[in-house]
C-alpha cells in the first residue's frame, strides 16, 4: 500500500507537495510521529529500489535506463527537500545515503564522472540548510535527541563530502539558474543566500574563536555563530549543562567538547560561569585519555595545567567562589551571582592536582628514559610545581588544611629524592622559563598584537604553559621540605603523614645526615606500622631503608648499614620491592593483572636507585661483617650467620673448581673476601677498587678511604684469628707494618679483641710483644667439652619442654633467678623477658616468622613480647608524637630501639609484599 | 674553660628558685663575667616574689640607689597579693599552727575534710587558699614555710593534679633547705606518682620525668645514698629513654656517679653502651674518657681526657665535691684495665701513665695487691710489674660447663614429679626422667 502512495507521489509532484505541508504540522506536533514516518519510510525506499531493480526495466533500451536513474536521483531530492523543510533531520541522513548510491549507480550507468546537476543543487541545499538550522539555536534545542544527533552527523557527513563537489558547487551558487524548475530555484537560492548571509556575519563575528579550531573541525554550534555579545548567560550554562549531561557518552568527540567548553569559557559571563566552564574543562581534559594504564598526552597536560592556573587566578580574584566536591549543579542560578556572595562551583583542586601528578608519573613511567622525549617531560616539572603551590596560597587562603595536607605531600614527594645539585638545576631550570617566557611576553606587546591576558596560547595543537612568574623555589631545599613537613604533621592523615616522614628520612639520608634519619625513621615507629599500609608506601618505605643504608655505608657505619639492606637485598627481589623493574619470578608466574599492577607501581627512571651500588654496598658489609666471625668460629658454625645470601654466596663460590678473574659485583667482592680471609688486605682493597659503581658516589675518595680503613681493621682481625694459635708471640711492629696501621690502631684493635676474650693472649709492654696463650685442646679436653655443651643443652631443652607442658615455670624462674650464673649470651637470647634477651633473641624468631612469608611482621612481634610490657607508656606512642609539628619528635623510645640494631630486621616489608601481590 | 658547662641546659629544666645555687656556684668559679652572672640572677628573680633580693642585686650591680619603677611597683603588688592571700588562708593556717588540733587528725581523708568543715568551717575553698598562699611563700623565697603548708596540704587536698604540684614544691622547697632525707623521701613519692601515670600524654611523661631527673641531682649528690640511688634511677629503662631523647647532658653526671660507685662496676657496661649509642648527640671529657678507655682501648687518649675530666668537675656543681674521689677511681680504672690486657709493664711507664712518680706509683700498686685487688708481681730489678694472669685450664673449662648441671636437672626432676602427682599426669611422658641417673 504504501509503496504505492509513494511511488505516486514521485510522478505527482503537487499531490507530494499537498502531503508534506500535511507532514510538516504532523512533525512538529510530536517526534514520535516522526520515528513512525521513518519506519514507514523505510520499506518505501526499499520498494523503490526494488521496483527499479525488475527485470522489466531491465530490457528498455540504455538511454531510458539513464533517464530513470536521474528521474530517480530527482525522486530523492525532491523526497529530501521536503524533510529538510520539516527538519527532519534523521529521515535526510538516510535518503543522503540513498541518494548518494543513486548517484553512483548513475554515474556507472551514464559512465560520466561528473555529478548530475541535480545532484548538486541539492547538496548546496543540504549545505546551506544545515547551517541555517545550526544557527538556529532554539530550534536545535528543540530538536529530539536522535534528530540533534542526526544533524550533527549530517555536518560530519557533508565536511567530508563537499570538498569532492566543491566546485561545482561554487559555479552552481554562481548561477543557479540555468536549468528549469526557476521558480523553485529562485526560492531555494534566495533562501540559501539568504543563509550564508548569516552564515558570514556569524563566521565574522567568531573570528577570536576561528584561530583556536584547525580549519577542519570547523564547529558549527550555533553558539559558534552568534555574536559573543548576545550569548546570554542562560545560554551558556544550559550548554554546559548539555555537555555535561553527555558526559561519558559513547560517540561524543571528546575533542570537541574541549574545544566546545574552551569557547564557551571565552564568552562566560562573569567570573562564576567562568570559572564553573573552565573546571569542566579540566575534567574534559581528563576524559580525552580513556584509560588508566595509558597516560595523558604532554600538551593535554599542559594545557590542563594552564586551565587551573586559570581557575586559580580567578579564585583569587573572586574570593566570593568556592570550589567544592559535593556540590551538585546550580540549576536556580540563572544570573552571574554579584561579588561577595558566597557561591559554590563544583570541583576539587586536590583532585585535579593528584590527577595531573598522577599523570606526569605514568608518562614518566613510559616514556624512554634515554630519549629527548623524557627529559623534555621532567622539565614540565617546574610546571606542576608551581601549580602546586598555587594550589597551596589557595588552600591556606581559604583555609582548607586537609587539601593544604594533600598538596604539600605532592610537593614533597617531587623533592624528597633530590639532591642538592639536582634541586639547584631544577631551580634554574625553572627560572629559565620564566625568562624565557617573558621574552616571549615582551616581544608580544612590542609587537602588540595579541592582546594576551592568560599565560596559556591556545594555537592548534600545541601548547605553550609557562611558569607563572610569580613561581620562586627557595633557595634551600632543605627548608622547602621542613615547611611542609610541618604542614603535613600538623593537618594530614595518618597516611600522609607516613609518607612525608619517609619522604624526609630519604631526604636526610641521601644528604649523609645518618643519625637524625634513622632517629626519625626509629621513632617514629613506622617499620611496626608499616604492613599495614598500601603498596605504594611499602615501596618508598623500601627506597628510603636502601638510602639509610647506602648513608650508614658512606659514614662507615657498617653494621648499621648491612642491618638497614640485609633484607632488602638477600630477598633476591630488589627489583620488585624498589619498583625498579618488573622481578622475574622462576617459580610463579603472575597473571596479567598482576603485571599490570605491577607495571604502574614502577618508578621512573630518574628516581632509581642504583641497584649495582646496593648490592656491592650490601655485599661488602656482609664481608666486613663476616669474615672476621668465619676466622673465628670455623665455616661449620650453628650460629645463626649474619648475613645469609653473603654466606650462600661464599660456600658457592668455594665450590668452583676453577674461578676466573672477577666480572661482576659478586665477583668482586668474593674475590676480595677470598684475600681477605687469608690477611691480604691489599689484594682485598684493589678488588673492590675496581667496581666501577663508586663513581654514583660524590664523595668517592672519603668511602674509598673508609673502605680501606676497614679492611685494614678487619684485615688484622682476621690475621690474628686465623694464624694467632700459630705464634708464641706477635711483634706489634710487624703487625703495624702488615696492615699499614699506626701503633695506636693496631694496640686499640688487638685490646678490643683481648677485652672480649676472643684472641687469647696479652701485651708485654717491654718488648712490644703480643704473648699467645692459646693453649691447643687436647682431642679427650675437646671432646670432654663437646660433651659438657650437649649435656647443658640438653638440659636446657629439658626445662623448656617442662615450660611447654606446664607453663609459666620458666617465667618464675627467672622472676626468682636461682641460676645467676648461667647467663650467656646464648642462652639468655631465647627468653625475651631477660635483660639478656634483648640481645639475640629479637633476631631469631623475626628469621622464623619471615620464612613463612607473611608473617614477617608477627615473628617479630613475639620475640618482642618481653619488651613491650615493660616499655610501658612509650609502646603505643606511635604518631601522636608527632602531633606537635616539631621539628624534633620528642617522646619515642629511642633508646630502646637504638640499641637494637636488629631492629631494621623487620623494617623491608618483604612478606607483606608478597601477600599484597596476590 | 666555658665550653662544658651545662648550667642553661640545666636550668631549662629546673624551677627558677632552684637555679640559684648554680648561679652562685658559677658566680664564685669566674666562669662568666660576674655582671652577666648578676645580670642572669635579676632576670630570674624578675619572675619570683623576691622582690627585695632583686633589688639589692640591681643595686650591686648598676652601682646606684635608684630602684627602677617597675621593681618597686612589682614589690607593692606582691606585698598586696601577700596580704590577700594571707588573709584567705588564715583559718586554715591557725588551724594548723595549733599542734593539739592537728593531731585529731586522722589518717581517713573524708573523715579529716568532714572534721575540718564541721568543727573549724574550714572547706575546698580554704583549703585551696592554703595552696595558693604556700605557692607564695614559696615565690617568697620563704620556702621552710611553703614545705610545711605543702606537707598539710597533701594531706588534706583530693585534687590529684594539684597534689602533684604540691609534691613538686615541696621537693623544691626541701631541697632549697637542703633537707636531703625528706628530699629523698619526696623524690620517691614523685616517681611513683609519675610512673603510675600511665595514661598522661607521651609528652607530658616525658618531661616530667626529665624534671625529676634534673631535680634529683641535687639530692643525689648530697644524700649519702645518692650514689647507688642515681645510677638505679637513671638506669630504669623509662628514665633511660628520657635522658637520651632530650636531656643527654644528664650522662655525665650518671658517668661520674657511676666511676665513683665502686660497688655498681656492672653498670659500667651499660654506660658505655648508652655514650657510644649517643656519641654523636652529645660528648664531653668525662664520656669522652670513658669512650676512650672502654671502646677504643686507648690509653693516653683516656690519659689526656682525664686532666681534662679534672677541669670539668672542679666547674660542675654537683660534682665538684666529687672531683677527688673520681680522679682515683678514674686512675683505678686505667689501670685495671691496662693490666686485664698485659702480662708485663714497664713501672716508669705505668707511673708516667698514672701522672705519678715511679715511686708513689710502686707504693699504689704494692697497696693494690696488699689488698688483694690485683694478683700481680713487682720485677723490682727489671723495674716491671708482672701479672700473674691465670687461664682456665681445659679440665677448669669443662667443670665450669657442667657445674649446676646436676642440681637443675634435680630441681626439674623434682617439679615434674610433684606436678605429675598433683596433676596425676603420667611422668613417663617426660623425658626428663633419664637424666636423673646422670
Amino acid at each position: 500500500m504504501t509503496s504505492r502512495f509513494w511511488q505516486r507521489s514521485d510522478s505527482e509532484d503537487d499531490d507530494e507537495e499537498a502531503a508534506t505541508s500535511e507532514e510538516e504540522s504532523d512533525d512538529d506536533s510530536s517526534s514520535s510521529d516522526d520515528e513512525g514516518q521513518q519506519a514507514k519510510k523505510g520499506p518505501s525506499r526499499f520498494m523503490i529500489g526494488s521496483s527499479d531493480s525488475d527485470s522489466d526495466d531491465d530490457k528498455r533500451v540504455v538511454r531510458s535506463a539513464k533517464d530513470r536513474r536521474f528521474d530517480e536521483l530527482k525522486a530523492t531530492c525532491e523526497e529530501m527537500r521536503n524533510k529538510l523543510n520539516i527538519n527532519d533531520w534523521s529521515s535526510v541522513q538516510s535518503l543522503f545515503d540513498k541518494l548518494n548510491k543513486q548517484m553512483e549507480k548513475a554515474q556507472k550507468a551514464t559512465e560520466t564522472l561528473g555529478a548530475p546537476r541535480v545532484y548538486i543543487k541539492m547538496l548546496v541545499e543540504l549545505d546551506d540548510r544545515l547551517f541555517a538550522t545550526l544557527a538556529n539555536k532554539e530550534l536545535t534545542k528543540k530538536m529530539s535527541p536522535t534528530n540533534a544527533k542526526a544533524l550533527n552527523t549530517m555536518r560530519q557527513r557533508l565536511r567530508k563530502h563537499n570538498p569532492f563537489f566543491a566546485e561545482q558547487m561554487e559555479k552552481f551558487r554562481a548561477a543557479p539558474e540555468s536549468e528549469e524548475e526557476e521558480s523553485e530555484d529562485e526560492e531555494s537560492s534566495s533562501s540559501s543566500s539568504s543563509d550564508s548571509d548569516d552564515e558570514g556575519e556569524g563566521e565574522e563575528g567568531e573570528d577570536g574563536f576561528e584561530k583556536m579550531k584547525s580549519a577542519k573541525e570547523k564547529k558549527k554550534d550555533k553558539l559558534l555563530t552568534m555574536d559573543p555579545k548576545e550569548i546570554t548567560f542562560e545560554m551558556v550554562s544550559k550548554k554546559l549543562q548539555e555537555i555535561v549531561l553527555s558526559r561519558g557518552k559513547k560517540g561524543i568527540d571528546r575533542q570537541d567538547q574541549v574545544d566546545m567548553l574552551t569557547y564557551l569559557a571565552t564568552v562566560a559571563k562573569g567570573p562564576y560561569q567562568k570559572v564553573e566552564v573552565l573546571v569542566h574543562v579540566v575534567s574534559a581534559l581528563f576524559d580525552i585519555n580513556p584509560s588508566m594504564s595509558t597516560h595523558m598526552a604532554p600538551p593535554l597536560w599542559r594545557r590542563c595545567i594552564g586551565v587551573l592556573f586559570e581557575v586559580l587566578e580567578l579564585l583569587e580574584a573572586h574570593p566570593h567562589i568556592i570550589l567544592d566536591e559535593h556540590h551538585e549543579g546550580n540549576d536556580e542560578i540563572t544570573e552571574e551571582p554579584e561579588a561577595g556572595v558566597e557561591t559554590r562551583v563544583w570541583g576539587n583542586m586536590v583532585a585535579f592536582l593528584e590527577r595531573l601528578d598522577d599523570e606526569h608519573f605514568k608518562s614518566l613511567q613510559v616514556i624512554d628514559p634515554h630519549t629527548n622525549q623524557y627529559l623534555d617531560r621532567l622539565k614540565d616539572e617546574p610546571l606542576f610545581l608551581a601549580l602546586a603551590q598555587k594550589v597551596s596560597d589557595h588552600f591556606t587562603r581559604i583555609g582548607d588544611t586537609k587539601g593544604l595536607a594533600r598538596a604539600a605531600l605532592r610537593r614533597t614527594e617531587h623533592f624528597y629524592y633530590k639532591t642538592d645539585a639536582v634541586y639547584d638545576a631544577m631551580r634554574k631550570l625553572a627560572v629559565a622559563q620564566q625568562e624565557a617566557a617573558n621574552a616571549v611576553q615582551e616581544e608580544a606587546e612590542n609587537g602588540d598584537e595579541i592582546p594576551e591576558e592568560d599565560d596559556v596560547v591556545v594555537s592548534k595543537d600545541t601548547v605553550v604553559v609557562t611558569v607563572p612568574p610569580d613561581f620562586t623555589l627557595g633557595e634551600s631545599c632543605q627548608e622547602l621540605m621542613d615547611q611542609l613537613s610541618v604542614i603535613i604533621y600538623k593537618h594530614g592523615d595518618e597516611r600522609t603523614k607516613a609518607r612525608a616522614m619517609l619522604c624526609s628520612i630519604f631526604f636526610k639520608a641521601i644528604r649523609d645526615e645518618f643519625y637524625i634519619a634513622r632517629d626519625m625513621m626509629l621513632m617514629s615507629h613506622l617499620q611496626d606500622n608499616v604492613q599495614h599500609m598500601d603498596i605504594s608506601t611499602q615501596i618508598l618505605y623500601n627506597r628510603t631503608m636502601a638510602q639509610l643504608g647506602l648513608c650508614a655505608f658512606r659514614a662507615g657505619l657498617i653494621p648499621d648499614a648491612l642491618a638497614a639492606l640485609s633484607e632488602l637485598c638477600g630477598s633476591g627481589r630488589v627489583k620488585e620491592l624498589l619498583a625498579q623493574g618488573m622481578s622475574i619470578s622462576r617459580y610463579q608466574d603472575k597473571t596479567p593483572e598482576q603485571e599490570k599492577l605491577e607495571k604502574r607501581r614502577q618508578m621512573p627512571f630518574h628516581m632509581h636507585i642504583n641497584l649495582e651500588l646496593l648490592e656491592s654496598t650490601h655485599l661488602i658489609c656482609a664481608m666486613l661483617q663476616e669474615v672476621p666471625v668465619l676466622a673465628a668460629t670455623g665455616m661449620q658454625t650453628h650460629r645463626k650467620p649474619l648475613s645469609k645470601t653473603f654466606r650462600r654466596l661464599l660456600d658457592n663460590y668455594d665450590k668452583q673448581t676453577f674461578t676466573g678473574p672477577p666480572e661482576n659485583v659478586r665477583d668482586h667482592v668474593m674475590a676480595s673476601t677470598q684475600a681477605l680471609m687469608r690477611g691480604d688486605w691489599r689484594k682485598a682493597y684493589d678488588y673492590l677498587a675496581g667496581l666501577t659503581s663508586w663513581n654514583l658516589i660524590p664523595a668517592k675518595e672519603d668511602v674509598l678511604a673508609m673502605l680501606k680503613a676497614k679492611l685494614q681493621q678487619e684485615g688484622l682481625r682476621t690475621y690474628l684469628l686465623t694464624y694467632g694459635a700459630f705464634y708464641h708471640s706477635l711483634s706489634q711492629d710487624q703487625l703495624c707494618d702488615m696492615f699499614d696501621m699506626s701503633e695506636k690502631e693496631v694496640h686499640s684493635v688487638v685490646s678490643k679483641m683481648m677485652m672480649d676474650e676472643m684472641l687469647s693472649g696479652s701485651w708485654d709492654q717491654p718488648t712490644r710483644t703480643i704473648v699467645m696463650h692459646a693453649t691447643n685442646p687436647t682431642r679427650l679436653q675437646a671432646l670432654a667439652e663437646g660433651f659438657a655443651e650437649r649435656a647443658a643443652g640438653l638440659v636446657d631443652l629439658n626445662e623448656r619442654a617442662l615450660t611447654l607442658r606446664t607453663g609459666g615455670l620458666r617465667g618464675e624462674e627467672d622472676d626468682a633467678g636461682p641460676r645467676g650464673g648461667y647467663q650467656d649470651g646464648q642462652y639468655s637470647g631465647n627468653r625475651g623477658g631477660g635483660r639478656g634477651g634483648r640481645g639475640r633473641g629479637m633476631g631469631r624468631p623475626m628469621i622464623g616468622g619471615f620464612d613463612l612469608g607473611g608473617g614477617g611482621g608477627r615473628g617479630g612481634r613475639g620475640g618482642r613480647g618481653g619488651m613491650g610490657g615493660r616499655r610501658g607508656g612509650y609502646n603505643n606512642s606511635g604518631f601522636s608524637v608527632f602531633g606537635g609539628g616539631d621539628a624534633r619528635f620528642q617522646g619515642g623510645d629511642r633508646f630502646r630501639q637504638k640499641s637494637q640494631s636488629q631492629q631494621y630486621d623487620r623494617m623491608t616489608q618483604l612478606g607483606r609484599m608478597a601477600d599484597r601481590r596476590q | 674553660m666555658a665550653d662544658h658547662d651545662l648550667t642553661q641546659e640545666l636550668c631549662k629544666n629546673l624551677d627558677r628558685h632552684l637555679a640559684f645555687p648554680l648561679l652562685e656556684f658559677l658566680s664564685n668559679k669566674e666562669l662568666y663575667s660576674e655582671t652577666d652572672i648578676q645580670k642572669a640572677k635579676i632576670d630570674l628573680l624578675q619572675k619570683t616574689n623576691m622582690v627585695d633580693y632583686a633589688a639589692e642585686i640591681y643595686t650591686a650591680l648598676y652601682k646606684t640607689d635608684d630602684i627602677p619603677e617597675e621593681m618597686n611597683s612589682r614589690r607593692k603588688e606582691v606585698v598586696s597579693k601577700l596580704k590577700t592571700l594571707q588573709a584567705q588562708a588564715e583559718s586554715i593556717v591557725s588551724f594548723l599552727s595549733s599542734e593539739d588540733k592537728v593531731k585529731q587528725l586522722k589518717q581517713d581523708k573524708a573523715y579529716n575534710l568532714a572534721f575540718l568543715q564541721e568543727e573549724f568551717q574550714i572547706g575546698p575553698q580554704q583549703i585551696d587558699a592554703l595552696y595558693n598562699f604556700a605557692k607564695f611563700q614559696f615565690e617568697c623565697g620563704n620556702y621552710s614555710g611553703a614545705a610545711e603548708f605543702l606537707y598539710h596540704y597533701r594531706t588534706l587536698a583530693t585534687n590529684s593534679e594539684r597534689v602533684l604540684s604540691a609534691l613538686w614544691g615541696k621537693l623544691a622547697a626541701e631541697i632549697l633547705m637542703q633537707q636531703w632525707e625528706t628530699a629523698l623521701d619526696d623524690l620517691t613519692k614523685l616517681k611513683e606518682i609519675i610512673d603510675a601515670n600511665t595514661f598522661a600524654p607521651i609528652l607530658q611523661q616525658l618531661q616530667q620525668r626529665v624534671w625529676l631527673m634534673h631535680w634529683a641531682l641535687f639530692v643525689f649528690f648530697e644524700h649519702e645514698n645518692g650514689r647507688n640511688a642515681i645510677i638505679d634511677l637513671f638506669f630504669q629503662d623509662r628514665y633511660l629513654n628520657a635522658l637520651q631523647t632530650t636531656s643527654q647532658h644528664l650522662l655525665r653526671y650518671l658517668a661520674a656517679a657511676v666511676v665513683v660507685n665502686k660497688r655498681r662496676r656492672n653498670a659500667m657496661k651499660d654506660l658505655i653502651r648508652v655514650i657510644e649509642q649517643e656519641a654523636y648527640e652529645y660528648t664531653d671529657p668525662i664520656t669522652q674518657f670513658l669512650e676512650c678507655l672502654f671502646v677504643r682501648y686507648d690509653f693516653e687518649g683516656a690519659q689526656m681526657k682525664l686532666r681534662e675530666c679534672e677541669e670539668v668537675l672542679e666547674n660542675d656543681y654537683f660534682l665538684a665535691a666529687l672531683k677527688d674521689e673520681f680522679v682515683e677511681n678514674a686512675r683505678l680504672f686505667i689501670f685495671e684495665t691496662y693490666c686485664r690486657i698485659h702480662q708485663c709493664i714497664d713501672l716508669r711507664m705505668l707511673a708516667g701513665k698514672l701522672n705519678m712518680d715511679a715511686e708513689a706509683a710502686e707504693k699504689w700498686i704494692v697497696n693494690l695487691i696488699r689488698h688483694a685487688r690485683l694478683n700481680a708481681k713487682i720485677d723490682s730489678q727489671a723495674g716491671t710489674v708482672v701479672m700473674g694472669m691465670q687461664f682456665p685450664s681445659a679440665y677448669e673449662q669443662v667443670m665450669e660447663k657442667a657445674k649446676g648441671l646436676s642440681q637443675r636437672t634435680f630441681v626439674l626432676a623434682n617439679l615434674v614429679f610433684t606436678s605429675a602427682r598433683k596433676a596425676q599426669l603420667p611422668a613417663t611422658d617426660f623425658p626428663v626422667c633419664d637424666i636423673k641417673d646422670q
